[in-house]
């Protein structure tokens, strides 16, 4: 709990074949990964489905983690599904770069591709007559966030980080938070909107940005519903995921600290975090 | 900015309580009452709502004030008075808004465009002397915190009044003269209760603009223009 709770409930089922709460923790030899989704309070409360959801794998050969979290636009009815497919498009993506060796990763084509596995999605639904990315839109829009973290020679890590939406990401280390994308608003203007652009739009320029990960920083990665409780990260939510991502918790952990509650941040919550494990390769 | 506390929608009911409201402002009570039961029964939408009701005639009686609505037992009445002044209205909001914001802002939340609900039965009495007062509140360069106007015009209301004060023609509505009044308010109550609602939910599902839902028995201005 942090401040006022939301009124305590049981949450509703969901019509869907979509879990509460999903969660992975596991370790490579260069990082250590842990990963929760958990589903919003309102969508709980409501019997909707989680619409975020994260994507994350380990590439042998590399020594490389990638990972994706998508938090799907609400009003799609297909958007839980729209954030799983753009994330593992993403991911198995970055697994193929990887696999073909390269050291350039085409990020426009990466968004294009798993935008179109939105309006390929799309087109199989009965009521859809070929691809339409108008169609893929209405029933399946979803944000994207992108990342190919490589091991360094000395125990660091070199991420890589694209997205389209307001997903964001974040260096952690020594409690102090920095965001590897400038802030998509400031959420104390006099008024502010959270209306998100999402595949299968895909904006005119894609770039990813680069951050170095030393030993003893964590990479963030995170959708909304993480990120506006957060902030700037120098409040009681930022000191409360400082202090839990300190070190890789337990993954059930991860997912229990990140199923807060505080009074009107009743969103969908999505991290995934990457850890250098500062060993240098063999 | 640190952290935010909340994100928070101000919401304002701006009701006409001239003369001619009188055989429809007990439906309007019984309207309110409801849409504050239906929001009782939705707490995480109620808990980003900031509620105020102001009722205009010839002056502006400000009903309730940036209320959370968890927190009344039950609303106050509204009353009939004297004329139509649009003018008082838009004054009232004018002044109201950027204070409200402020206020909030101070108490760590964050706000959404505030919503207007703007209900009248007929034609502005100082019709001529409102529309700079209502230019000047919707203009975002003036107002920062301009709000998000949905006019409903029910008895002698005009179409091109209504269309002329919701700031988009979809937030414009008026009851087909067929309607009976009494069902026209509680159309308008409902669907108040409805948009409030789902713009709670759209606001935590990360699309923040409002969400206005169509009464069954109103006309789009637009269509009747």
């Amino acid at each position: 709990m942090v401040g006022e709770p939301i009124t305590a409930f049981e949450p509703r089922a969901s019509p869907h074949h979509r879990p509460d709460t999903v969660l992975d923790g596991w370790a490579t030899p260069r990082f250590t990964v842990r990963a929760a989704s958990v589903r919003g309070y309102l969508h709980r409360f409501h019997g909707n489905p989680r619409e975020d959801d994260f994507a994350v794998a380990a590439h042998a050969n590399s020594g490389a983690v990638v990972a994706a979290v998508a938090d799907g636009v609400s009003g799609g009815p297909l958007a839980h599904l729209g954030a799983t497919l753009a994330g593992r498009a993403a991911v198995d993506f970055l697994l193929r770069c990887l696999d073909s060796g390269t050291d350039a990763v085409d990020w426009p084509e990466l968004v294009r591709c798993a935008s179109w596995s939105l309006v390929e999605y799309a087109a199989r639904q009965n009521h859809s007559t070929g691809t339409s990315p108008e169609a893929a839109e209405r029933l399946l829009a979803t944000t994207l966030l992108a990342a190919l973290v490589r091991p360094g020679t000395d125990g660091s890590g070199q991420a890589s980080v694209v997205r389209v939406g307001d997903s964001s990401a974040w260096v952690l280390r020594a409690g102090e938070w920095c965001p590897v994308f400038p802030d998509k608003i400031d959420p104390m203007a006099d008024v502010f909107t959270s209306e998100v652009v999402g595949l299968p739009r895909v904006p005119e320029s894609v770039a990813a940005v680069d951050v170095d990960l030393a030993p003893g920083s964590v990479l963030v990665l995170g959708t909304d519903g993480f990120g506006d409780p957060l902030g700037d990260g120098r409040g009681e939510v930022g000191r409360l995921f400082a202090d839990t991502l300190a070190e890789p918790p337990p993954a059930l952990g991860l997912a229990h600290v990140l199923d807060f509650t505080r009074e009107t941040f009743d969103d969908d919550r999505t991290v995934v975090a990457v850890w250098p494990n500062g060993s240098a390769p063999p | 900015m640190l952290e935010i506390r909340g994100n928070v929608l101000p919401v304002y009911v701006v009701a006409d309580e001239s003369q001619s409201m009188t055989p429809v402002v007990d439906e309007l009570n019984i309207g309110l009452a409801t849409l504050h039961d239906a929001l009782l029964r939705e707490p995480m939408a109620a808990a980003k709502v900031r509620f105020t009701i102001l009722g205009f005639s010839d002056t502006v009686v400000a009903h309730v004030e940036q209320v959370d609505l968890r927190r009344e037992s039950s609303l106050p009445k509204l009353t009939t008075r004297a004329s139509t002044s649009y003018g008082a209205a838009f004054r009232a909001l004018a002044d109201r808004i950027p204070k409200d914001i402020a206020s909030l802002k101070a108490q760590g939340y964050a706000c959404h465009r505030p919503a207007v609900f703007f209900l009248t039965d007929g034609q502005p009495t100082d019709d001529g002397d409102w529309e700079s007062t209502y230019d000047d509140l919707t203009n975002r360069e003036v107002t920062k915190a301009a709000p998000n106007i949905i006019a409903c015009g029910i008895g002698e209301a005009k179409a091109a009044t209504i269309l002329r004060i919701a700031t988009r023609p979809e937030f414009a509505f008026v009851a087909a003269p067929s309607t009976e009044l009494g069902l026209a308010i509680a159309e308008f109550c409902g669907a108040l209760t409805r948009s409030i609602v789902a713009s709670g939910r759209a606001l935590g599902a990360g699309n923040a603009e409002l969400v206005v839902e169509k009464p069954d028995t109103f006309t789009m201005a637009i269509d009747v223009v």
